[in-house]
């Protein structure tokens, strides 16, 4: 059974919002639902990020509304999965390269569409994927609690 | 010729001559109360106008406004700057998240001047695409895209000097980059005809499903008639 640890030192969902959490839990003004396809977890500017399991690293870049983005691969009960982290400021390691579980691997930022947030709402983009390319929407991710077991969302959990 | 054929070569007559009744309305039209986002001077009529861009206002001061979280602001003109902020006074469910707001003066006397009817929902960001349509209309055409980790929509404002702006409409149709939803603005393409305002885009879009995976592709356009303040899609 891999071992998983949580990304940060201290985990709690952004705003303590189910709106933050995976799923249709999002709305458009007009109130249409709308898919988050992770977890958003409070991070004030560089805080430190480490991998939620051993395995590899599948791609660092920087591109679009995620900004500076990390995906690492590992494997879980017998599947595949990709630990995908987003916003970041900084990270540690290269593609290609082998991680351990609760390694340090990158530092939280507000890059891509997370510019010039509030610091209450900075924030790391999380999300566990099937594939390492998803598709749109909810496809080809599930929700965290698939590894971690239980959701932080209205008190923190001590990484 | 068959009588198919007839009844379609008379469709066709209809169509032009409808069109036509509409070109020399539009030309004869008198002047509108609306400023009217007639082609510059030294602009052809229908040219694609291009995006200008706005320096920031740093100096923009939030909270004797009583807005929040407030980013992005710009120097409008020379005495407005153009912001997108939480305003909680107007914040209700369904009607909430980052707004543009018009702010007149700098402070202690700045005063809010327009604040958008509705926001950008859960959405964390407001990227603003501004196209100014010259003289002799003075008026802007302000492509507002609202996102988090991928496009939430765009919501198009027409602002005319000395008018109240005013929310034109929403473009909830998508492109996708990179596997995420993303927004058509880069590609659009704006012209004006008469009182029109028309924008399309080069390359067709979609709407998302429910799940945020992507709908049909389409080609299409929509307008604005600054005259009869009329948003269409088509």
């Amino acid at each position: 059974m891999t071992d998983i640890y949580w990304p940060l030192q201290r985990n709690v969902i952004r705003g303590r919002s189910d709106h933050n959490t995976f799923g249709l839990v999002r709305r458009y003004a007009n109130g249409a639902l709308k898919p988050h396809q992770g977890w958003d977890f409070e991070a004030p500017l560089q805080t430190p990020v480490y991998a939620v399991a051993a395995g590899e690293v599948a791609f660092v870049r920087d591109r679009g509304d995620y900004g500076l983005q990390l995906c690492i691969e590992f494997e879980f009960a017998g599947r595949t999965l990709f630990a995908f982290y987003a916003h970041l400021s900084k990270v540690h390691v290269s593609e290609g390269a082998r991680v351990s579980g609760n390694e340090l691997v990158a530092a939280s930022g507000e890059s891509g569409n997370a510019a010039g947030m509030a610091v209450a709402d900075q924030h790391v983009h999380f999300e566990i994927r099937t594939a390492k390319q998803p598709r749109l929407g909810l496809l080809d991710r599930v929700s965290p609690l698939t590894v971690f077991g239980k959701c932080p969302l209205h008190e923190a959990i001590p990484g | 010729m068959t009588t198919q054929g007839r009844k379609g070569v008379a469709a066709v007559w209809a169509r032009l001559l409808v069109f036509g009744i509409a070109a020399v309305a539009l030309r004869t039209s008198p002047a509108i109360a609306e400023a009217q986002p007639q082609a510059s001077a030294g602009q052809a009529s229908a040219s694609r106008i291009v995006p200008i861009s706005l320096p920031p206002a740093p100096a923009f001061d939030e909270k004797p406004l009583g807005l929040k979280d407030c980013r992005g602001a710009l120097q409008y003109t020379q005495n407005k700057v153009l912001v997108f902020c939480h305003a909680p006074r107007q914040d209700r469910r369904g009607n909430f998240g980052l707004r543009l707001v018009l702010v007149q003066g700098s402070a202690p006397g700045a005063r809010i001047v327009y604040s958008a009817p509705t926001g950008g929902g859960d959405a964390y960001s407001a990227k603003p695409t501004v196209f100014d349509l010259g003289t002799p209309s003075q008026a802007r055409v302000i492509l507002l895209d609202h996102g988090a980790e991928f496009h939430y929509g765009t919501q198009v404002f027409f602002i005319a000097p000395d008018a109240t702006p005013r929310l034109a409409g929403q473009i909830d149709w998508f492109t996708e980059d990179d596997g995420q939803l993303a927004s058509p603005t880069p590609h659009a393409t704006l012209t004006v005809a008469g009182n029109k305002i028309l924008i399309g885009f080069d390359r067709k879009l979609f709407k998302p499903r429910r799940d945020g995976s992507a709908g049909p592709e389409r080609s299409v356009h929509f307008s604005y008639d600054a005259a009869k303040r009329h948003w269409r899609q088509f």
